[in-house]
């Protein structure tokens, strides 16, 4: 039976683990479910993760949950997966595990709760929440400065020093990612002082090429989508105030 | 050279660490890092963990943080470590990942954060918020239902179904043992619902005591007299004599005894204290080193310019044959 991945392609987690799969060669049934309407909410979703959260995966009777569990699951469960992306050395590992820890709290929570409390939250029908997004702010802030002067530290090309992708730059890289859909001054802003994520971002992205820019179509879409009503909603305002400017010459 | 474990007792990850490294007999050397001092901040501690946080390890050159990590680079690392503590298997271990990675933002985070906000923060001179609170209250409840219908479900005596426990279990119970400084009455209402929750700790306490408890035990010498009068009722008898002495017997949590009973907290682990040297990170102390019951060592370490050290490997090869892939073809878990 083949693999089944249930995923949500606007959902960070999910592209790491289809772009892992397609990199590898594992087969895999993509079962799509999406967030926006609410799909991962349903019961009949509960039975595959009763967490209702995104990526899930089956294979054969055994389900999984949490994408860092199931990055390294499918590491190490299929064979023909090299050994940089989740090596067998213990201390290599080790510091792999610390960077993935590391994200929960960190990139991932600023990046994810800033995005979706800024920009994404009315596209699953919920009010965007400045508040929370200012409590979110410094922690991406902190974490994307950790990731340029710690996690990215050395000559590596990768997280780590690492010269060949590990789960962990997956993991992170489609995190970052999401930031794409925010308003250009603001990404500028949040990522223009760090020069060695954005060479980061680049390399993985070719090393994965061509299945990041694929998978991140979705992505792309969306932000294409946001930035066109961001125009339209410029353009209103400015007509709005060049009928104010007529006006007095009328009356 | 010995591992160093940098940690704070009041931390549950430091904890976790600290009752692995003592039920599986790992030489260490606690290095005490007091968090309510600041210590964690100094530009001599960045260097162990430049995201200031505990606990950390340094293992001959090698340094790791964050607990998860580390508790698994221990079960790797160090000879003799049980397999149900981080199983070869693939399956079972991946179970392990899941959980812990849940933990981070759900229980940890829910726990950490309504503690702290509406207890602790004080004591590490923060002002309380009673919306952080609030929110994290939503998170904690959240998650102690769902260790009880699903990480707890079924029919093992330990998280996912185990019959003896794995660093998943030691991360959480420590975790959930942060709940002791609540009020009476605001634990009573988080546990008292959950009763497999409750079994489980106890479970969790049985399979490794007693060094649990021992790791438990405030350190009233260590502790600013904030905290320490904070926590002078939950000690089942303190050495002033101003303290409140309970009349019963304290008895930590059982299956037995129902979350309304009086509550019984962290027995003591009496006069072993000045038998133990403790060191505090940036003290100026001389090197002392105590034997004690288990082959752990507390060691206290002059604070001054260390010596050079010579390079040297790290002592402890990894165990490869359990982390190397498991098959050269898939095989379907069961």
């Amino acid at each position: 039976m083949t693999l089944k991945i249930y995923a949500d392609r606007m959902s960070q987690p999910s592209r790491a683990v289809i772009i892992f799969c397609k990199m590898n060669g594992i087969d895999y049934e993509e079962i799509k479910v999406h967030i926006s309407k609410g799909q991962h909410l349903t019961s009949e979703f509960a039975e595959i993760n009763p967490m209702k959260q995104l990526p899930a995966i089956a294979d054969g009777r055994f389900k999984l949950f949490e994408s860092h569990a199931i990055l390294i699951y499918l590491a190490s469960a299929f064979p023909g997966v090299a050994d940089h992306w989740y090596p067998a050395d213990v201390s290599r590992r080790s510091r792999i595990h610390s960077v993935l820890d590391w994200h929960h709290s960190n990139l991932r929570r600023g990046a994810a709760t800033y995005v979706f409390n800024t920009t994404i939250a009315p596209v699953l029908g919920r009010p965007l929440n400045p508040q929370a997004a200012a409590v979110a702010e410094p922690i991406l802030s902190s974490a994307l400065s950790k990731l340029e002067s710690f996690w990215l530290k050395g000559n590596g090309r990768f997280l780590l020093g690492g010269n060949q992708p590990s789960i962990a730059d997956l993991s992170l890289v489609c995190a970052i990612m999401q930031l794409e859909v925010l308003d250009e001054k603001e990404r500028a802003r949040l990522l223009g002082p760090h020069k060695k994520i954005q060479q980061w971002i680049e390399i993985t992205r070719n090393a994965t090429s061509p299945h990041f820019d694929e998978v991140h179509k979705v992505l792309m879409k969306a932000k294409e989508k946001l930035q066109n009503q961001r125009l339209k909603a410029a353009k209103n305002e400015e007509g709005g105030s060049d009928m104010k400017k007529a006006l007095p010459s009328r009356l | 050279m010995k591992l160093k474990v940098y940690a704070d007792r009041m931390s549950q990850p430091s904890r976790a660490v600290i009752i692995f490294c003592k039920v599986n007999v790992i030489d260490y050397e606690e290095i005490k890092v007091l968090i309510s001092k600041g210590q964690h901040l100094t530009s001599e501690f960045a260097e162990i963990n430049p995201m200031k946080r505990l606990p950390a390890i340094v293992d001959g050159r090698f340094k790791l943080f964050e607990s998860h990590a580390i508790l698994i680079y221990l079960a790797c690392a160090f000879p003799g470590v049980a397999d149900h503590w981080y199983p070869a298997d693939v399956a079972k271990r991946s179970r392990i990942h899941s959980v812990l990675d849940w933990h981070h933002s759900n229980l940890r985070r829910g726990a950490d954060t309504y503690v702290s906000n509406a207890t602790i923060a004080p004591v590490v001179g923060r002002p309380l918020n009673p919306q952080a609170a609030a929110e994290a209250e939503t998170l904690l409840s959240s998650s102690l239902s769902k260790l009880e219908s699903f990480w707890l479900k079924d029919a093992g005596r330990f998280l996912l179904g185990g019959n003896q426990p794995s660093i998943a279990d030691l991360s959480l119970v420590c975790e959930i043992m942060e709940l002791e400084v609540l009020d009476e009455k605001d634990r009573a209402r988080f546990l008292g619902p959950h009763k497999k929750v409750q079994r489980w700790i106890e479970n969790t306490r049985s399979a490794t005591n007693p060094h649990f408890d021992e790791v438990h035990e405030p350190q009233p010498s260590l502790l600013p007299d904030r905290l320490y009068h904070c926590l002078i009722p939950l000690l089942p008898s303190a050495p002033t004599s101003h303290c409140q002495r309970s009349a019963a017997p304290r008895r930590y949590l059982t299956a037995t005894t129902p979350i309304e009973a009086p509550r019984g907290v962290l027995p003591a682990v009496h006069a072993s204290r000045s038998s133990v040297s403790h060191h505090r990170f940036g003290d100026s102390l001389e090197i002392i080193s105590r034997t004690g019951p288990t082959r752990a060592s507390v060691v206290a370490i002059k604070a001054t310019t260390p010596a050079k050290r010579k390079r040297e490997d790290s002592q402890h090869t990894g165990d490869n044959n359990t982390n190397s892939k498991q098959s050269s073809h898939h095989q379907t878990p069961k």
